[in-house]
Formats: structure tokens, C-alpha cells, sequence
């Protein structure tokens, strides 16, 4: 599974587990649509990191605070790249799993 | 040699037209959906690539600085190698362009694997700058359509996204919601309002004039060199409390007066635990607060503390009270508290005796919905704060519900009605009233 894939993948599956997909919509921004705060989008991301962390292969995903702020204005869409572009198939130096 | 210089001209042509059309679209970002109405972007039932390519550089534009030099003749040709090879753009790029590259990627990934199966179907899911890159009939995406002929489009093909709103200066009813930035849509519309309001009641011959509001700035903290998904918020604030009630002669209503100012610091930390893939939020409120109450002179120092646990989509977490329809969402509200106070001035020698220093331990629960109809701009939130007495004497039950109406679609002003009964956490005081006002958040 490519790194892109594998991203697409969990951040499907976590809209899934928090009952926002179906229907499966692209646009919607994850703070004023899906009623993400900066608490729950946390648990959003903390949760893609370790679904990712523990796939097969293993994907390496960072993110900080402002990450997880500018993630609340995100669509789904746009947070799917953004998620994309801190992941590495390496692990990054100061990596802790999750 | 001659047919060289052509071919450098014809390359050159369409490196210049393209950066040009590029760079006119850079000067002004559409506020498109993805992925469009299948019309757009579909031919024969099938994704056409050169289409697709149009779109998304009309929904994200490059600017010029992102035009590679080489040879290509399409903007699908341009997007497959801006994407391949994304470490070229990073050095060369503007910002805007990265963050447009990152966003086509991350769209394009979602449609590739499979996530809109049910209109967009990819054959076989593939790297987005290999779909770009390769032949026409190479992994094609299938439109779907209906029994009748009839695109089924994706779900929200119409959707215009709202503008980005976020503010380190805010104004709330609570001082304990001042860590809510209000680029959290739901839960700034959950939030207390500051209040202002004035009654002139002619049956009752009284006036009352109402001021409740906290007003706070979030200090940046420089990034802590904490564990991913762990954060801390600081918010110094100052607050007001002032409810006068004055009668005409012959009136039955006694006359009133409630006059507190604060100041204090909100700390808030926020440590998330992983169980297997179930993430448990842990958010921790530690709140010092300085009150002065200007009618009976006391001073009281407190310290609140508080915790709230987050799981996503089953407590302090919004889900949706019907999936799948934009009709409401509701949040569980559930925390626990322990509040200190000293007093340091006991004030008047009315009220010397019952300002006792006090320990009090308890929990909030409650609920909040919010509509998710823009036609609809409604929500309510009704908590209840029981309190017990360690020490000091007063226990504290109070209950808040409060239905808002709102006049602009980000709902920072609106109208209220609020219904209060019980002791009140930061007073101790007793309360019972209706209200309706005009109320507002930043």
C-alpha cells in the first residue's frame, strides 16, 4: 500500500469511527462541519498517527499544535494532503510510537 | 539544428502559457468543491485527466515560482511532475504553492483509494502523480451513474466552504471557556455568551441593568518540546458581573444591586492516552482568580481545578444526532470539580459571617445541540453544576439552560433566553430568573 493510499485510508476510517462518514464528502470542514474542537481533532490525529504507526507497511506521522489548529479549517480533502506531507516511511529522529 | 530551435520555441510557448494562465489563476483562488459535478470533469463515463487537471489548478492555483523548467504541453503533464517530484517545489516554491500541492494530493488520495467509491470509482488504486503521468486508459476512474443514465454525484459536489475565522482576544460568559478558540466552530457556538441587557419592567415599576462577561487573550506558547497530541493554553483575563435592579415608588419588587470584578489566569493542559487505537483525551483546568465584590467590599483568592475527559464521538465530543442529514449535532458535557477559596477581606459586617473560606468538590454534567441547519441557527445548552461542601458550608447546585438564536452564520451575536436556578459556582450566591438578551462572543 503507497504512503498516500495508507493516509487516504485512515483518516476515512477515523471520519468512520466518529460517525461523520457516510455519506463520504470531501468538502466538509472538519471544525465547522464535522464539530471538530481542538480537543477532539487531537484525538482525531492522535488516533490517524497510531492507525498508520501500526499498518502494514508502517508510516511515520508528526504533527504539533498548530498543525492540529489549522486542521480545524481544513475539508477533508485538504487535511488528507496536508496529513500526507508530515508522513515519511521513515521514521523521523525523534520518533516516539504511539 | 533548425528543428531543435522549434521544438525549444514550442516548449518554451507552452511553458509560458501555461505559467501565465497559472499565474492569472494564483491571483485569485476559486471557492470550489472537489470533486465537482461529474460534468466537469467526465467524459463517456470516465474521469477525463486533462479535465480533472483544469479543475483542480483553478481550485488550487500555482503561482509561477512552481512552474518547473522542462518540457510539457498540458497542465496534466505540469501537475504529474509537480507531484512526483515534490522535493523540487519545496525548495523552490512559494508557500501557498506547497500548501496547494498538499491539499491536490490529499484530495486526489481520498477519491484513488476508494473513499467516493459510489461516484468516483477508481479501478485500482494508485499514486496520484502516476494517474496524472500515465496513459489515457491507464487506471480510470469510473463516473458512476445511475440505472437511468443519471450522475450520481459525490456528496457535497455544491458545497462552498466557509471562510477561516480564529482570535487569540476573546470575550465569553464563562471564564472557564476562554481556552475555546473560535475556530472550533461547535464548541464556540456551545459557549456562554457576555451579556448585556436592560429591563424596564412597567407592571413591576423596576429597572434592571445586567453586565456578564469575561474578556480574555490566549498567550502563544512557543511549541514544548511535548509528546504529539499534547498542548498547553494560557489565558490571562479580567471579568465583569454587575446586575442592578431599581424601582419606581409603590413598587413591590425590592431594589438589588451585584457588583463583582476578577482577574485571573486560565492554564489549561490537554494529554491524550492510547488504548489500542482508542484515543482518551485528558484535559486539565487549573484557574486562579482574584474577585472583588464592590457591594459588601469582601475580596476572595480562589483556585479552580477541573478535568475533562474526551472521547471522540461519546463524551465532550459532538456527534450527529442523525447521520448522514445536516440536521443537528449533540455534545455530552460531563467534568469534575474542585474549587478553593479564601476570602482575604470578609467585607461588611452583613455579610462578614456567611463568607467562609471553603473546599467544594462535585461535577458538571450536561448537553449541548447545536443545529447544523444554516436555516435553522439554533442552539441550546443546559448544564448542571453539583457542588458538595468539604468545608465552608455552602454546597453549590445550579442549573443553566440557554436557547440562542443567531444573527450571523458564525454566531458572535445573537439573542438569548436563559433560564438560571441554584447557587452560583464563582458567588455562592443564590439565583432564579429568566433572562433574555442580546449576547455576543468573539
Amino acid at each position: 500500500m503507497t504512503q498516500s493510499i495508507a493516509v487516504a485510508g485512515a483518516i476515512a476510517n477515523q471520519l468512520n469511527n466518529d460517525n461523520w462518514w457516510p455519506p463520504n464528502d470531501l468538502n466538509k470542514i472538519m471544525g465547522k462541519a464535522y464539530h471538530y474542537d481542538i480537543n477532539t481533532i487531537t484525538n482525531f490525529l492522535v488516533a490517524v498517527r497510531w492507525h498508520l504507526a501500526y499498518g502494514n507497511p508502517r508510516y511515520y506521522f508528526q504533527f504539533d499544535t498548530a498543525f492540529a489548529n489549522a486542521a480545524l479549517g481544513q475539508s477533508v480533502g485538504d487535511l488528507t494532503g496536508s496529513v500526507d506531507a508530515k508522513t515519511s516511511s521513515d521514521p523521523p529522529p525523534n520518533w516516539i510510537n504511539p | 539544428m533548425t528543428s531543435r530551435k522549434v521544438s525549444r520555441v514550442h516548449s518554451t510557448t507552452a511553458l509560458g502559457a501555461i505559467a501565465l494562465a497559472t499565474l492569472v489563476g494564483a491571483a485569485g483562488a476559486e471557492n470550489l468543491p472537489f470533486p465537482p459535478p461529474q460534468a466537469q470533469i467526465c467524459t463517456s463515463n470516465v474521469v477525463d485527466r486533462d479535465k480533472l487537471a483544469d479543475y483542480l489548478l483553478r481550485k488550487y492555483p500555482l503561482s509561477v515560482l512552481a512552474i518547473p523548467p522542462g518540457n510539457f504541453s498540458s497542465r496534466r503533464q505540469l501537475l504529474a511532475i509537480l507531484l512526483k517530484a515534490r522535493d523540487t517545489c519545496t525548495k523552490k516554491c512559494g508557500p501557498s504553492d506547497q500548501q496547494y500541492l498538499d491539499a491536490i494530493r490529499g484530495n486526489m488520495d481520498q477519491v484513488l483509494a476508494g473513499s467516493l467509491r459510489t461516484s468516483f470509482d477508481p479501478n485500482d488504486p494508485v499514486d496520484v502523480a502516476e494517474y496524472f503521468d500515465g496513459a489515457t486508459d491507464a487506471h480510470p476512474i469510473t463516473c458512476v451513474v445511475s440505472k437511468e443514465g443519471v450522475p450520481i454525484e459525490a456528496p457535497g459536489a455544491l458545497f462552498v466552504p466557509p471562510p477561516k475565522t480564529s482570535s487569540n482576544f476573546r470575550i465569553r460568559g464563562n471564564p472557564n471557556q476562554l481556552n475555546v478558540d473560535r475556530a472550533s466552530q461547535q464548541e464556540f457556538a456551545a459557549t456562554d455568551k457576555a451579556t448585556l441587557s436592560f429591563v424596564d419592567n412597567h407592571i413591576a415599576e423596576s429597572k434592571t441593568t445586567k453586565i456578564l462577561g469575561d474578556i480574555g487573550y490566549a498567550v502563544p506558547i512557543p511549541p514544548l518540546d511535548l509528546a504529539v497530541g499534547n498542548r498547553l493554553d494560557v489565558v490571562p483575563y479580567l471579568g465583569i458581573n454587575r446586575n442592578e435592579v431599581t424601582v419606581s415608588q409603590g413598587s413591590t419588587t425590592k431594589p438589588s444591586k451585584t457588583s463583582t470584578g476578577d482577574v485571573g489566569v486560565l492554564a489549561s493542559a490537554y494529554v491524550t492516552t492510547v488504548n489500542d487505537g482508542s484515543i482518551l483525551g485528558h484535559q486539565f483546568n487549573v484557574r486562579p482568580d482574584f474577585l472583588a465584590d464592590f457591594v459588601n467590599n469582601s475580596r476572595l483568592l480562589t483556585l479552580n481545578l477541573e478535568y475533562i475527559p474526551v472521547r471522540n464521538s461519546v463524551i465532550n465530543s459532538f456527534r450527529p444526532m442523525n447521520p448522514g442529514q445536516d440536521f443537528a449535532s449533540i455534545k455530552v458535557i460531563f467534568s469534575l470539580k474542585d474549587d478553593n477559596g479564601v476570602y482575604t477581606n470578609r467585607g461588611n459586617e452583613s455579610v462578614a459571617n456567611s463568607h467562609r473560606d471553603y473546599v467544594r468538590l462535585g461535577a458538571q454534567v450536561g448537553f449541548a445541540i447545536v443545529s447544523d441547519d444554516v436555516r435553522v441557527p439554533l442552539d441550546f445548552s443546559t448544564t448542571y453544576t453539583g457542588l458538595g461542601s468539604v468545608s465552608g458550608g455552602t454546597h453549590i447546585n445550579y442549573l443553566q439552560s440557554s436557547l440562542n438564536y443567531s444573527f450571523d452564520p458564525n454566531k458572535y451575536i445573537g439573542l438569548a433566553i436563559t433560564y438560571s436556578h441554584g447557587n452560583r459556582e464563582d458567588t455562592g450566591k443564590k439565583e432564579n430568573q429568566w433572562q433574555i438578551g442580546l449576547t455576543g462572543r468573539y
